[in-house]
């Protein structure tokens, strides 16, 4: 039988993990950076000296730490600020395709139901708690006396009943 | 029905005037230096970052992930949990509404009852806006959005007249240097008609015409918080006092989920307790007691139809010489493509501009601009050290940049006409662009001056403004010309050249070199 030398995917992505994240542990930023614009700091720690003038001396003198990052670009790390630079994704466009999915399920067919008047019902009830009828086959309990108490109860044949079968209104 | 033994619809009150409350001091701080502490520690855009409309169609239509608008998808997300509580909780137009309808109900005005028939318009405008988004553009449409309209509402109709020390005015250009404060007259119309059938019809707004509303009531097709009527004795005191009409007149057991905006007022004004909100698993939009709202396919089809053909329309300018593509856009706007598809016409750049230059444009400059900022030199300069627009926009139309790199990319180029120049038509000395001018981009030649003992002014000038006449056989200090590198279209010598030569300045800012890098020096 033909051996294969298969990797283990499992101690691959551990590799690729720790590559990633050594990577990212040595990366420098832009602040770490030496511009050589700036005066650089003098191995003693001491401030940069000054001119007569008043003006900033430039010490000459490279500095100890020979290992130092050193900025080539000629200090224009000041000069990369541009508000402009981004990049596109067209997988953003899926978010107003989803919506208009969305929308698209408002045309799906609804099965008719049927209009159900139950005015009489609601009538029989009034009837019962104006204490003007017989109330009939209404078992919830009112509320607490006092918070309906105040409100004129609808009287036979004088309420405008709203006509309309579907309160979406009729289809466009 | 109660929530921590507070009845539903007081807690909504509480949050929804507090909410409501915190919408207007933002959109009151927005002004510039924004160091005020809650403009420090709140983004004063906050609610359009929220809205989920604009976020998608911002970030859908630039296909860019814009990371202030992500609050949006957490709106979103909500929705498709809880239904359309945006709109009875959140959303500071609903408010406004619900404030106005308290009012009306007050002078004893029934204006709850059923929907209108065409309460569905509201799903073709967002569908006319998505289809936008699709194509890679942003719909003037998005100008109705809720929050968007009464952030301009507020920008552009009340705030004008808390700043009337410079007066008010009701046309771009009608007086020419005046620093007076625009009022935008096609928002104010609007809002007008709006509130007018408002009292009519409650919510009108939010039942038949926004947009967002449709777009939270489509993710809300779905939602677990549904309305429960077992014990209904079908009084229909509910159905008449809903605010959106969402609950069957003919049944009051039966609603339209997405139509409620969870306002809780049936449960409230249920005399039998009947009306319950509970939390049930999203599988059936349409049971016993919900329905759902079924669109017309003609009529989608219709507006999808429409639509297509208006995208390639909608790009279309008016062609004349203040045409969309010549508009003067804020300092650090995007590109003019990119800028008409993020910015939503909300009003927040102009509410933040300290001198008042940005204006809402009108139809004059295409349809694709209206109520688009656009800076006029004419009538104020763009300050210096100042960015508070950039700060304003919740979408990211004008970039965020500090203070400090105000002047490191073009907005514009001021071009100099001679002809109209005092300096060179009549002989006298002027120079005022030349003094203004932040980034010292106007080159002269040094010849007569009125008073060269007097105070000096930078350039060694002296005598400003005297339009004194130089003596015959000599020339006064007069403008060259611009330089291109260096001029970042602000506008200060239109404004300032203004004030001497009436109507037409010898300096017009263009918006010729947007976006290219300056090569002035570092400066503020």
């Amino acid at each position: 039988m033909k051996k294969t030398n298969r990797a283990n995917p499992l101690s691959s992505a551990v590799k690729i993990l720790i590559l990633f994240f050594s990577v990212s542990v040595h990366h420098v930023s832009a602040d770490e950076l030496v511009s050589l614009d700036d005066p650089a700091p003098s191995a003693s720690g001491a401030p940069a000296l000054e001119s007569l003038d008043g003006t900033a001396a430039v010490e000459t003198t490279p500095s100890s730490g020979g290992d130092a990052a050193v900025n080539l670009d000629d200090g224009k790390s000041e000069d990369s600020f541009n508000p402009y630079t981004f990049s596109r994704n067209p997988l953003w466009g899926l978010l107003p395709v989803f919506g208009l999915i969305l929308l698209g399920l408002h045309l799906l067919p609804v099965p008719k139901r049927k209009p159900k008047n139950k005015i009489d019902q609601a009538k029989r009830f009034f009837r019962g708690i104006s204490g003007e009828g017989t109330q009939t086959g209404v078992k919830a309990p009112i509320k607490a006396a006092g918070t309906r108490a105040d409100r004129a109860p609808i009287e036979d044949d004088k309420t405008p009943i709203p006509q309309a079968t579907d309160t979406q209104g009729d289809k466009n | 029905m109660a929530l921590f033994g507070v009845p539903t619809r007081r807690v909504r009150i509480v949050v929804q005037t507090s909410l409501f409350l915190l919408w207007a001091i933002l959109i009151y701080s927005t002004h510039y230096p924004m160091q005020s502490w809650i403009a420090t520690h709140i983004p004063v855009s906050l609610f359009l970052r929220i809205d989920p409309l604009v976020a998608t169609v911002i970030m859908g239509g630039m296909r860019v992930g814009v990371t202030i608008l992500l609050l949006g998808l957490v709106t979103l997300g909500v929705s498709m949990l809880l239904g359309r509580v945006f709109c009875g909780w959140v959303c500071p137009l609903g408010a406004t509404f619900d404030f106005y309808s308290w009012i009306v109900k007050k002078i004893g005005v029934r204006h709850h009852g059923p929907s209108p028939w065409w309460f569905r318009l509201k799903y073709y405008i967002l569908g006319a806006i998505l289809i936008f988004a699709v194509f890679g553009s942003t719909s003037p449409l998005i100008g109705i959005d809720p929050v968007v309209l009464i952030t301009r509402v507020a920008a552009a109709v009340l705030m004008p007249f808390g700043r009337v020390e410079g007066g008010l005015t009701w046309n771009i250009g009608d007086k020419p240097h005046f620093m007076g404060h625009f009022i935008d007259l096609s928002t104010l119309a609007l809002f007008i008609l709006i509130m007018g059938y408002t009292t009519k019809v409650s919510r009108i707004w939010c039942r038949a015409v926004c947009p967002l509303g449709a777009y939270l009531a489509t993710l809300s097709r779905h939602s677990i918080l549904r309305r429960e009527t077992d014990q209904c004795v079908h009084c229909n005191i509910c159905s008449a006092s809903c605010p959106t009409g969402a609950i069957d007149f003919t049944n009051a057991e039966i609603y339209t989920e997405s139509e409620c905006i969870k306002c809780f007022i049936c449960s409230e004004e249920c005399p039998v307790d009947a009306n319950l909100f509970a939390l049930r698993l999203p599988f059936k939009a349409n049971d016993k007691h919900g329905q759902v709202v079924e669109l017309d396919r003609r009529s989608f089809v219709g507006t999808a139809v429409t639509t297509l053909v208006a995208v390639p329309f909608a790009r279309i300018d008016s062609g004349t010489p203040g045409s969309a593509k010549k508009l003067l856009r804020p300092p650090m706007s995007r590109d003019e493509s990119d800028f008409l598809s993020s910015c939503i016409r909300c009003g927040e750049c102009m509410k933040a501009c300290p001198t008042g230059t940005l204006k809402p444009a009108g139809l004059e400059h295409g349809l694709r601009s209206l109520w688009t900022p656009v800076m006029t030199p004419l009538e104020a300069p763009c300050k210096e050290g100042c960015n508070a627009c950039s700060v304003a926009c919740p979408t990211d139309a004008i970039l965020k940049y500090p203070v400090e790199k105000k002047y490191t990319f073009k907005a514009g180029t001021a071009v100099f006409n001679p002809a109209a120049c005092i300096s060179y038509t009549e002989g006298k000395f002027c120079s005022e662009c030349v003094r203004v001018c932040p980034t010292d981009a106007i080159t002269f030649k040094k010849g007569w001056e009125p008073n060269p003992s007097g105070p000096q002014h930078k350039w060694g000038l002296s005598g400003a403004g005297s339009e004194e006449v130089a003596p015959i056989g000599k020339t006064p200090t007069r403008p060259l010309h611009v330089n291109f590198d260096m001029c970042v279209g602000c506008g200060a010598c239109e404004n300032s050249c203004n004030q001497i030569v009436f109507g037409s300045p010898a300096m017009v800012t263009t918006s010729q070199g947007r976006t290219v890098p300056t090569t002035m020096p570092k400066k503020s």
